[in-house]
This record gives structure tokens, sequence and C-alpha cells, in this order.
């Protein structure tokens, strides 16, 4: 478990802004707690593709409400 | 987050010392109660120490030593080493610690010289698998920076005594940095955003290379993008040019609020001049023909009995028919000339003669003053109509002057307002400020008309981004090989734009709230709750205090309003960036009267409820008021005291 | 016959009167010498003063008077004598203008220097419609 604490309303806004669309609404935290996780430089991009890889698989264009 | 404990080993007067934080009560409250010189504002200092390699609050007594405790060093031997070594132990929400420790070695010389010899900083956090790592360098600053950020490590190390920086160092532009920092705002823009744009440009890049069509779009849709940002940008300083044109044209017109138009007004009193020239022309002129109308009538008034008389004389004689005279002198010189009358033609004798030249005498003095009468009779005349028409014509000639004297006196009266409202003024320096206005009147029109034609030509570049991006999405569904990456890339499509979306919604959200709660913490804590009309949270987090009257004040209010002011501030930042990093605040109310140190002590026990407060007293702060309020609220209560040889401060428990 | 008279004089006293700041800056300012002794002539008639001359000097010439001056005089000298008889003696006309004058200089003399500056004038117009409503102008 992440031992960082992300802002509420960030998660919050994400999944108001999300519109009903898990799949990017839970893309996008995991997203912030990997950042939050690897403060300063980072190899990201293959985690990065790795996580697009992932949940754009269970995904469909028009998914959000 | 919130500092479980403190550990300190030689630093300055602490040779060891532990300070531990539990929480007991309802509120997270802690206080330390020191007199100056036992080491509390160096608690602060150790923090700061510890967290970011300085000593910012750091007394110019403690400047002189070293670092490394006096005791430690006398009972050092020489060329051996010690240490100073500071640990803040922090505790998250889940109960993980993370702790942050810097070390710095000292070396004894035999001169009784310290010289330092290295630091080493470290942060040990657990990872997600529960393993304990450390943090060393960059990484480790990152941890300090999600902790307390340096930028604005003052609105949570709060030094009550150094109010003259508040506002100073910590504004604006570096308020929001780190105002985005502790919300983690900028975890979406600078991570998110843009490491996803990054890899959605990754993957169309890689679309791009299997179809040349599809690179094409997609070299167009980054060129519509490029351009898009490239006016964007220029609108940004366009909006920055006119808030900055606009409020110098406020700063100007409030510093010519109430200062009279100079040049209207001067251009009013070239006018009276030449009016006040030219009435007293006309004004003069009247009074000249009014003495003219005394002299000349005024004579003729006062000899009126003898004109008069003489009229009367005239009038007689000519009813009498003596005037004109009857006989006409030269006629009678003729004839004594001639010796022969003109009138029967005989000739004079002597006698006869004789007759004509005592007729001639007889009519020559009659002849004379007939004569005399008849050249009297136009003038008497004249001078009967002139006194008939004196009293008129001068009270016309009155008038005139009565009404030329009203006039120059208001328009005297206008001068000496103009010139009492131009008094006291510089004049050359309202012009200038005139002149200012008006420069910064023009720079914000032009902006303003700039920045319309901008929006126009962003509307343009969006039209081509969203066009570029159709054709590069048709392209992209037609090609089956791509098809696996189209969708990645509409997926980190949405994904981007969410992410932007929230953080666009909490950066204004943010901002809101901090205004909204800086308000109401400063209305509860101000006393003189009437002088102050708003509080202002800019774009840029620079603050404005609005007086009452409606200009901005904050230059201007006192030190403990400053202190008010300055904690409602951190107050809003704690809770609307969401984030629960501790608040220590030394020397809380040394600028704060008794009377209203139970409102602070109010607010302080209340924010304590849901953040960690350590607070740093004087005894002469620790007041039957604040003892009264905070006392039996407190989860920890700590003294320090110096040993009998003043090298070492000791924490006690109260 | 005798010969005409020339000029009219003043009492030579009188010049340094005439002269005085206030009557040439103010009672009597911009006015001819000519003028200036009708005007006291004027003076002296309405106070019912005149006085014989001591010594005398030419102040201006007869033939700078017009008709209405030389009216003026002579009404002055035909109210004085009672009859018109005294206008065929120029002379004796002059007299009396010279001795009104003569007076009437003295009076306005007086009056200027015992009243605020600019109040003679005012005093004047004041006597003027006082002694416009005594008159019978018919």
């Amino acid at each position: 478990m992440s031992s960082v604490k992300i802002n509420e309303r960030i998660l919050e806004g994400i999944t108001k802004n999300s519109g009903g669309d898990e799949v990017i609404k839970d893309f996008l935290i995991n997203l912030i707690y990997e950042e939050a996780d690897h403060p300063g430089q980072w190899w990201w991009k293959d985690t990065y593709k790795k996580l697009i890889d992932r949940f754009s698989a269970d995904w469909e264009v028009g998914d959000e409400n | 987050m919130r500092i479980e404990k403190i550990f300190l080993r030689n630093y300055r007067q602490f040779r060891q010392a532990e300070i531990t934080f539990r929480r007991r009560h309802d509120t997270d409250l802690h206080f330390i109660i020191g007199t100056n010189g036992t080491g509390k504002t160096n608690l602060l200092n150790a923090i700061n120490w510890c967290l970011y390699g300085d000593e910012p609050h750091l007394s110019k007594d403690s400047q002189q030593l070293p670092l490394l405790n006096l005791k430690t060093v006398d009972r050092m031997d020489v060329g051996k080493e010690n240490e100073v070594a500071v640990e803040v132990w922090t505790e998250t929400e889940h109960g993980e610690y993370i702790t942050f420790k810097r070390r710095a070695v000292f070396r004894k010389h035999n001169d009784r010289k310290i010289t330092h010899e290295g630091t080493k900083f470290e942060v040990t956090f657990n990872d997600e698998k529960g393993n304990t790592k450390i943090a060393t360098d960059e990484d480790a600053i990152t941890w300090v920076e999600r902790f307390v950020p340096k930028g604005i490590r003052e609105f949570f190390f709060f030094d009550g005594e150094r109010l003259d920086n508040y506002f100073k160092e910590a504004t604006g532009q570096n308020i929001r940095h780190a105002v985005f920092q502790i919300s983690q705002i900028d975890l979406l823009e600078n991570c998110v955003e843009r490491k996803l744009q990054d890899t959605l440009d990754d993957l169309r890049k890689e679309a791009g290379k299997t179809s040349p069509k599809i690179e094409g779009a997609r070299t167009e849709l980054e060129q519509a993008k490029n351009k898009l940002d490239e006016i964007e940008k220029r609108i940004k300083e366009c909006k920055t040019q006119i808030e900055v044109a606009k409020n110098k044209v406020a700063e100007f017109g409030d510093k010519l609020k109430g200062v009279p138009d100079i040049e209207a007004l001067e251009e009013e009193r070239c006018k009276i001049e030449t009016s006040l020239k030219e009435t007293k022309e006309l004004l003069g002129a009247k009074e000249e023909e009014k003495k003219s109308l005394l002299h000349e009538s005024g004579s003729i008034l006062m000899l009126w009995p003898a004109i008069k008389r003489a009229t009367q004389i005239v009038e007689e004689k000519k009813r009498n028919q003596e005037i004109p005279p009857p006989v006409d002198k030269r006629f009678l010189e003729e004839v004594l000339r001639n010796k022969s009358c003109r009138v029967c033609g005989r000739s004079l004798d002597d006698s006869s003669s004789k007759q004509v030249q005592e007729l001639i005498k007889e009519v020559e003095t009659s002849s004379e003053i007939a004569q005399r009468l008849v050249q009297m009779e136009i003038p008497l005349y004249q001078f009967r109509e002139r006194a008939g028409k004196y009293k008129e014509q001068m009270e016309d000639i009155t008038r005139n002057i009565t009404r030329y004297e009203k006039t120059l006196t208001e328009i005297t009266q206008r001068k000496e307002q103009i010139d009492s409202q131009m008094a006291g003024y510089d004049e050359k320096l309202i012009r200038e400020w005139y002149r200012e206005r008006t420069k910064f009147e023009d720079l914000r029109d032009q902006n303003q008309r700039q920045l319309g034609g901008l929006l126009v030509m962003k509307q343009g570049a969006e039209g081509a981004v969203e066009k570029w991006q159709k054709e590069l999405d048709t392209e992209l569904k037609k090609e089956e090989k791509v098809k696996g990456l189209t969708k990645k890339i509409a997926f980190c499509e949405r994904a981007v734009d969410v992410a932007r979306s929230t953080r666009e919604a909490i950066m204004k959200e943010t901002r809101e709230r901090v205004e909204v709660e800086t308000k109401r913490q400063f209305f509860r804590l101000v006393w003189k709750k009437e002088t102050f009309g708003d509080i202002r949270i800019k774009a840029d987090y620079g603050i404005d205090l609005i007086h009452s009257m409606g200009y901005e004040c904050l230059g201007s209010i006192s030190a403990g309003e400053r202190e008010m002011l300055a904690l409602s501030f951190t107050l809003a930042l704690h809770q609307a960036s969401g984030f629960d990093s501790p608040l220590l605040i030394d020397t809380p109310v040394a600028r704060i009267s008794d009377v209203n140190r139970e409102n602070f002590a109010k607010v302080l026990c209340e924010v304590s409820t849901i953040k960690q407060t350590i607070l740093l007293f004087t005894p002469d702060e620790y007041s039957e008021e604040i003892s009264r309020y905070l006392g039996g609220r407190a989860s920890g209560r700590y003294s320090l005291k110096l040993t009998s040889d003043e090298n070492e401060a000791k924490v006690e428990v109260r | 016959m005798a010969k005409l008279p020339d000029r009219l004089d003043i009492d030579k006293s009188d010049r340094k009167l005439y002269d005085h700041d206030t009557i040439t800056n103010e009672i009597l300012a911009g006015r001819t010498r000519k003028e200036q002794f009708l005007f006291a002539m004027a003076v002296g008639f309405k106070n019912e003063v005149k006085r014989p001359l001591d010594s005398r000097e030419g102040f201006f010439l007869a033939k700078d008077m017009r008709s209405e001056d030389e009216a003026l005089i002579d009404s002055v000298a035909i109210h004085d004598m009672g009859s018109a008889e005294v206008l065929s003696d120029r002379k004796a006309v002059f007299r009396i203008a010279e001795e009104y004058a003569h007076a009437g200089i003295k009076v306005l003399y007086d009056e200027a220097t015992s009243v605020q500056p600019g109040s003679f004038l005012k005093k004047l117009e004041l006597e003027l419609f006082s002694l416009l409503d005594s008159l019978n102008l018919e």
C-alpha cells in the first residue's frame, strides 16, 4: 500500500470528471499513486505503458456515462 | 501526517533530548514553555535544519556559536569527531512512519577550533510491500517537499516574531507553486498530464510509422497543437499585461482620487484671467463715463438757477422780439459811411449823421447783449436736455457698474477657488500621474484588442487541432494494424482530458476555498471587525486586505493584525489543500494583547482537533487567559530548562 | 471799445490747489484747465461763495471756450447781476466767473482733503441726486 496520502479532492475530482468511466478512473488513480510513491526521477515510461496496456484492454470508447 | 517524535543529539543547547507528541485527547495540541535562551526557538531551528539544512530563526548570539553542543565540544578530545543529529519522526494516516534524519560530523582541533566534516540526510520509509527503504539526495528532498515544502514552510513552522518577512518571501508565485505541491495539483499537472501526454505522443508516432497518411495527419496535428500552445501562451501573456495595466490604472486612479484635474483647472483659470481683464476694462470705462457725466452734468446742475434765469431772459426777449436785434448795426454803419439812407435814398446831413451815430451806439450795446443771448439759446436748450437725461443716464451707468462689479466678484471668487484647489499639489507630479494613467489605459486597451484577436486565432487553431485530430482518428480507424494502438491513443487522450479537467477544477476550488477560509478565520480572530471589509486571494495567491473604505491596506496594519492574517491564511492553506501537515508556532501571542489571546486560544484549540498543533510559548505568553483555555485541552505539555552551567537544555514534562 | 479780456485768471494762490493730487487724480482727473475752472466756478456758485482775486495769473485762454462754456459763464454773470446788461461787459462777466472759481476751488480742496479717497465723487453723486429732486427742471 502506498505510504503517501493523496489529496482526497484529487481522487474525488478524477472520479467526477471520469463521468462514470471506472477504467479511466482506476487508471488515473493508479498513476497518481505511482507518482506519489516515486518522487523525483524514476523510469516511468515502462510503468505508464504497462498500465496503459492493462487498463486500455478493458476499456471501450464511450465507456463514460 | 503528524510529528510523532523529535530527537536531538548535540544540537546546540540540546545534548540529548527527545520530545514525543502523543495524541491523548480530542485535540492534538502540544505546547512547550521556555524562557528566552532555553532553546525554544532552536527547537524550531532544529526541525528546519533537519528537513532543509538551514536555521532561519537563529538569534545573533547563536549565530556565533557552533552547531555542536558546547558541553560536548568541551568534553571532546582533540582530533576526535562527534556528530550533531536531529531526527523528525512522522506518522502517516495509515500509521506508518517516515523519518527524516540529518547528521553532521564535527572534528575538534588542538586550537579548540571545530570544523565541519560532512552532513548526511536521509529519509526512511516503508514501500508498498512494507519493506524499509532509505531515500537520499534528491529523493530525500522530494520526501521533504511532500511533507512540508520549503517554499511555504513558514506557513507550517510559524515564527510569531518574524512577521516582517511574512507576505514578502512567501508570496505570489511561490505560494501558488507550493500550494500546488502540498495539494498535489503538481502531481496532476507535471506528472500525470505531462507524462501521459508524452506517452500519447509516442503512441501516435508509433502509429504514424505504420502509415504515411497517419504520419502526415499526426505531423499536422502536432503542428496545429504547437500553434495552439503558442497562441495560448500569448493569450496568457496578454492577460498578464492587461492585469498589470489594470492594476497600474487603478494605482494611479487611487493616487488621483480627490486630486483636481490640473489641466482642466489651468485652462479654466486662463479663461478667467482673460474674462477678468475684459471685465475690469469694461468697468474702468464705465467708471470713467460716470466721472465724465458727474463732471459735465454736475456743473450744469450746480449752475441750474443761473441757467434757468438766463433761459427765462432769452425767452422773454424773444417774446418781446428784442432778439434777434431789430436794427442791424451794419446797416447803420453803411448808411453813415455812404452818408445816404439805403431805404429812402436821402442824403444825410450833419444832424441826421449824428442821429445815426447815436443810434449806432445805442444799437451797439443792445446788439451785443442780444447777440450774446442769441448765442446762448442753443446751449441753454442743450443744458436743459442734458439735465433732464442725467438721472436716467446715471442710473444706467450705475446698473452697468454694479453688474460688472458682481461679475468681477464672481470671477475672482472662482479664481480663488481654483487657486485653492491647486494649492499644495505638485502640478508636475500630478500631470505625470495623468500621463502614466493614460499610458497604462492605452496599454490595457491595446492588449485587450490583441486579446480579442488572439481569442479568434485560438478558435481557429482549436478548429485546426480538431480537424487534424479527426483526420488522424479516421486514418487510424482505417488501418487494421493500428487498431490496438488507436484504442490506446483514445484511452490516453481521454485520461489526459480527465486529468486536465480535474486539475483546473481543483486549482479554482483551492484558491476559492483559501479565500473563503482566510476570511472566515480572520474575521473570527481580529478585534477591529468594522475596520476591514474583505480579503481577496489573487490568481497568483497574492493577498489583498481591503479596508472597509475600499482601499488595499495590507501594508498599514499592525503587527498583531498581520499575525492574525498570516495565521488565517495558513489555516486556510492547510484546510483547502487537503493536506494535514502539522502546524508549529513559535511565540504565538507575543504581539497579541491579553484581551484577544483568548480568542486566539479558541481558534487554535479548534484547529488542533483536526491537525497536530505545537505551540512554543514564553512564560509571559502562557498567560492566565491562555492557560485557562488551553491548559486542560493539551495532549502534551513540556518545559525547557537550562542546566546550571547553561550549556545544556533539558526537556521536562509538565 | 475797451479791449476784450483774452484769458481767464485765477488767484496765484489757487495754482497749488488746482495741482493738488486729490484734485488732479480724482475730482478733476483728466480735465483741461478750462474744465477745471468751470467746475470750480460751479462749486462756488452752488455754495453761494465768491471771492475777489488778490493776485492774478492767467489760467486758460478765452478763445478756448466753446459756446456752451460761454453760455455757462454768461448765465452765472446774469444771475449775479440780476440782468442781461452785464453781458456787454466781458471783463465783468469774466471777473464774476473768476471770483466764483476762486471760492469754489477752495471748497473743493477742503472737501478733497477731508474725506476718504474716492469718497468725494460718491458724495457729489448723492448731492446731485438730492439737488435734482429739489430743482424744478421744467
